[in-house]
């Protein structure tokens, strides 16, 4: 099953619970923040809205 | 003249030297190593060439054994079965082994479908030797070459699988980006998170529809094996563009659900349309995707009780 790996958002209080959760700055924070995560972890990001990405396992 | 004079002197010799030739013959006939790039490895050939040789020698020699009812000379025959199963372990676990490092991966269902006919292909071959091999005895050296040039030619029908485009139509159509929601066709496919991906979609995305020509062959292409294989030949033949790590450049296969079509979408390092429409409509059925089941919803079966 995969699996959310990381959460970047733009808007702290629109997510919540355990796991990484990382805050941009702006939507351009947003992008890199995904690109670097999604490098480092081999693993894609997807975008909910353009506000709040995840970053899901599907090894 | 004096070579013809000795075949027809010793014709238990020339049966097994005649037979053992195309029995190799055929083995070498069957060995190409095209698009797949398998066996492409010097080392490997040399072990198929030299198994060949073996199961040509084997299916040459039994003609005469029997001939002198020598009937245990048979189970020979069965001691090759054993060791062309073992053809087919050594093919599986060497590819299993590479498949790991991989871009695009071959999957186990194309891996499987390739050992099986790296096994058949030796069964070929001593069935070629045996014919040409019987038919030197029963009559002359000469008609053992025309009975094993035909079966070579037979052996050569046996070996052509079928194609892609022999069950689905393959058509070209745009790669639609809807926001981060990916579409090939009117085929949903994937949402894709980064802007550079998105863009890079774009650029080198080539998405091709399939579509079933019959019930049977929706079924086929909707099996997860044939659709990895198609995506591993296509991009045997014209590269990947993507590195490790780059898991949103994956080239993928999704079904629409409602149509059965089945949506493709390839990331060529070479883009060319031509060649990629090619390599998807000569992608080789997998024998264990291939299901019939309208043959097996047949009436006439239905009623009959198992077994």
């Amino acid at each position: 099953m995969a699996k959310i790996v990381g959460i970047i958002t733009t808007d702290r209080n629109r997510v919540g619970g355990v796991g990484p959760i990382f805050v941009a700055r702006d939507r351009d924070h947003l992008q890199k923040i995904s690109h670097l995560l999604e490098k480092v972890l081999d693993c894609a990001a997807h975008t909910v809205d353009e506000d709040l990405f995840i970053i899901v396992d599907r090894h | 003249m004096m070579l013809l004079d000795w075949f027809h002197s010793h014709k238990d010799m020339s049966g097994v030297i005649i037979g053992s030739m195309f029995g190799m013959g055929a083995r070498i006939f069957m060995l190409r190593s095209d698009y797949r790039q398998y066996p492409a490895y010097p080392h490997g050939k040399i072990i198929h060439l030299a198994l060949g040789l073996i199961a040509g020698a084997l299916g040459a020699v039994a003609v005469p054994a029997l001939f002198n009812k020598d009937y245990t000379a048979i189970t020979f025959l069965a001691l090759a079965a054993q060791q062309f199963r073992e053809v087919r372990n050594m093919e599986r676990n060497t590819l299993t082994a590479i498949d790991h490092m991989e871009l695009v991966p071959r999957g186990a269902v194309y891996i499987e479908g390739i050992s099986v006919v790296f096994e058949g292909r030796n069964y070929l071959a001593i069935f070629t030797a045996f014919l040409s091999s019987l038919f030197v005895l029963l009559v002359a050296w000469w008609c053992g070459l025309i009975v094993g040039v035909l079966a070579l030619i037979v052996a050569h029908v046996f070996m052509k699988g079928k194609k892609i485009s022999h069950i689905a139509d393959v058509e070209m159509v745009d790669v639609r980006l809807d926001g981060p929601d990916l579409y090939v066709g009117d085929v949903y496919m994937m949402n894709v998170g980064l802007e550079e991906n998105r863009e890079i979609i774009r650029e080198q995305g080539i998405g091709f529809i399939l579509t079933p020509k019959s019930d049977d062959a929706k079924v086929t292409i909707a099996n997860l094996g044939q659709r990895q294989a198609i995506l591993h030949d296509v991009s045997t033949r014209l590269g990947v563009y993507r590195d490790d790590g780059d898991p949103a450049l994956m080239p993928i296969g999704k079904l629409g659900l409602r149509t059965g079509k089945l949506g493709l979408l390839v990331l060529p390092r070479e883009k060319d349309i031509d060649k990629a429409y090619q390599a998807v409509s000569n992608v080789p059925l997998l024998e264990a995707a291939v299901r019939m089941p309208t043959e097996a919803n047949r009436k006439s079966t239905e009623a009959k009780p198992i077994g």
